[in-house]
């Protein structure tokens, strides 16, 4: 029926207008002149070599990863008990708990930002990392809380009950039965949370200094100036990593689960 | 089998350290601003207040806000009702793999995917090369920084925010032998889109408007990059008072502006949302 390829059509166009204009980045970065040409002229890598050399970009790099580890890290710790309390034990004021854990998901962004800024400001601390590190823990909190939450009411019950009938002490079931299920959640939580601190432009925007931006702070400063093909190159580069976190995520949860089958 | 039972007071230890960490970073943070935009040089006032309703500077900070918005979470829901509708066919067959695909634009960060457009409608970028090669224009065009080039790559932004809630709703909602039944009954498309589908995809489509309108309202990166003076919006506004100026007083009486408009958005929401359910209610009982 034609109408049927006009609607297959239109959803397909729809995904690559999502998917495709990122995709642009990276032929954008092959241009050698400061002008964003299409198609790229000048071919050269002179781009990427700006980005590599020095520590002008490679410093805010590092700083994005650390950040991104530790926001992943810490996000995790307390997310996980976090979730385990919120499905598994019952306690007066559990869902107003709830509710406040998603919080940060609601409020504005810039409003909250604007509140670490002052706070910090009153407090006379200037713009320390921590306070980036502990904004982005703040805002994968939500997310990470559902995913891991998600993943333990998954959890077979029975399979924990019948290890218990078997004899194996609570200690054993948390090892052997209950932490390998939710391993993929929490995966997937370590995962988008990494992300989510990595790419996070707002919160390092407004309590970075300067001095020691992070990486997407950078790049958005420097594209206050003027664009030119680097961010391109940046892109590139981070849209592999991006690709590569995902791809790793992905090859450990399918090992996960066949290692779960057998 | 005795099924040992977890003291609550272990809930409340697990649940201490979120708690904390959502009380210093998001609860305070809101307070202070509060603190911040009733003072003024460490008194009380109500002059940020005043002064954000003299001015043209935040009449339009505040129409553009909610006009921007508004333009881009209508954009959103034309592109996606469509998209949502199809997914639902063979019992949502295909919806899983389309919103896979949507969500796949999450996995790229903001700032790439607002700095593609940027590539995307320079004027020596394809978009202009188009429309030269056509022969539409005779010069590259400045297709940024203007509302129309802005709204594309807003509405290119948000609109997984908006189809992720839709396509989810339609597919587990919308049964595509209604469709059919009703086109053997004769009915055109238009009549089944607005007598049969819409209503059934309502709470849908106030959901995923819903979301997408709060978290316009709030945009602040790509406002800043793709737009010009004239789309300048309450976060933008909010971070000149506070990083430029460094009046951290009218910082903080926009941003309870901001959380006003937020309000009310949820009022309203939760109203329409209410009153469309009592609709729906009226009609069951009425045997419609």
């Amino acid at each position: 029926m034609k109408s049927e390829l006009i609607w297959r059509g239109f959803v397909i166009c729809f995904i690559l207008f999502l998917l495709l204009p990122a995709v642009i980045v990276i032929p954008a970065s092959f241009n050698g002149a400061r002008i964003l040409y299409f198609p790229p002229r000048n071919i050269s890598l002179i781009w990427y070599q700006e980005y590599i050399t020095g520590s002008t970009w490679l410093e805010p790099t590092r700083l994005s990863f650390v950040i991104a580890i530790f926001s992943s890290a810490i996000t995790l710790a307390i997310a996980t008990p976090a979730a385990f309390a919120l499905t598994r034990i019952q306690f007066v004021g559990r869902d107003f708990f709830k509710t406040m854990f998603m919080l940060p998901w609601v409020a504005p962004q810039i409003v909250v930002a604007t509140g670490i800024y002052i706070l910090l400001l009153r407090l006379h601390l200037g713009t320390p990392r921590w306070a980036i590190l502990l904004a982005h823990v703040t805002i994968s909190f939500p997310i990470a809380l559902l995913i891991i939450s998600s993943g333990l009411e998954r959890l077979d019950k029975d399979m924990e009950d019948a290890a218990a009938s078997l004899g194996a002490s609570q200690a054993i079931i948390w090892r052997r039965v209950i932490i390998p299920s939710i391993l993929p959640s929490l995966l997937a939580a370590a995962m988008l949370t990494f992300i989510i601190s990595w790419d996070e432009v707002l919160f390092a925007w407004f309590l970075g200094s300067s001095k020691g931006p992070t990486l997407p702070a950078k790049i958005f400063s420097y594209l206050q100036i003027g664009a030119t093909p680097l961010p391109a190159a940046i892109s590139t580069i981070l849209l592999s990593i991006t690709g590569l976190v995902v791809s790793i995520g992905l090859f450990f949860r399918s090992r996960i689960s066949r290692k779960e089958t057998i | 089998m005795k099924k040992k039972k977890i003291t609550p007071f272990i809930g409340y230890i697990c649940s201490t350290p979120g708690i904390l960490l959502i009380t210093f970073f998001s609860i305070l943070p809101f307070l202070m601003v509060a603190v911040e935009g009733f003072q003024v040089d460490g008194k009380w006032s109500l002059d940020n207040f005043i002064v954000l309703t003299q001015g043209r500077l935040y009449r339009i900070v505040f129409r553009n806000t909610v006009q921007i918005s508004l333009q881009v979470t209508l954009m959103c829901l034309v592109l996606s009702i469509p998209v949502a509708i199809y997914s639902a066919k063979d019992s949502g067959r295909w919806a899983p793999l389309i919103m896979t695909g949507v969500f796949a634009s999450f996995w790229i960060s903001i700032l790439v995917r607002t700095y593609s457009w940027l590539v995307i409608l320079a004027r020596e970028g394809p978009i202009n090369d188009l429309l030269l090669a056509i022969g539409l224009i005779s010069q590259p065009q400045t297709l940024l920084f203007a509302r129309p080039g802005a709204l594309v790559v807003m509405v290119n932004v948000m609109l997984p925010y908006m189809a992720l809630p839709l396509i989810g709703f339609a597919a587990n909602n919308i049964d595509w032998e209604l469709i059919q039944a009703a086109q053997s009954l004769g009915a055109g498309g238009l009549r089944i889109l607005w007598k049969i589908l819409l209503p059934i995809l309502l709470p849908g489509i106030i959901a995923g408007s819903f979301i997408t309108f709060m978290i316009s309202l709030s945009f602040y990166i790509t406002p800043m990059l793709v737009g010009g003076p004239r789309e300048i919006m309450i976060s933008k506004q909010i971070d000149q008072e506070l990083n430029r100026l460094f009046d951290s007083g009218r910082a903080g009486s926009l941003s309870i502006l901001l959380l006003l408009i937020v309000f009310v958005t949820v009022f309203i929401t939760m109203l329409s949302m209410k009153y469309f359910e009592r609709r729906q209610q009226a009609k069951i009982s009425f045997g419609i």
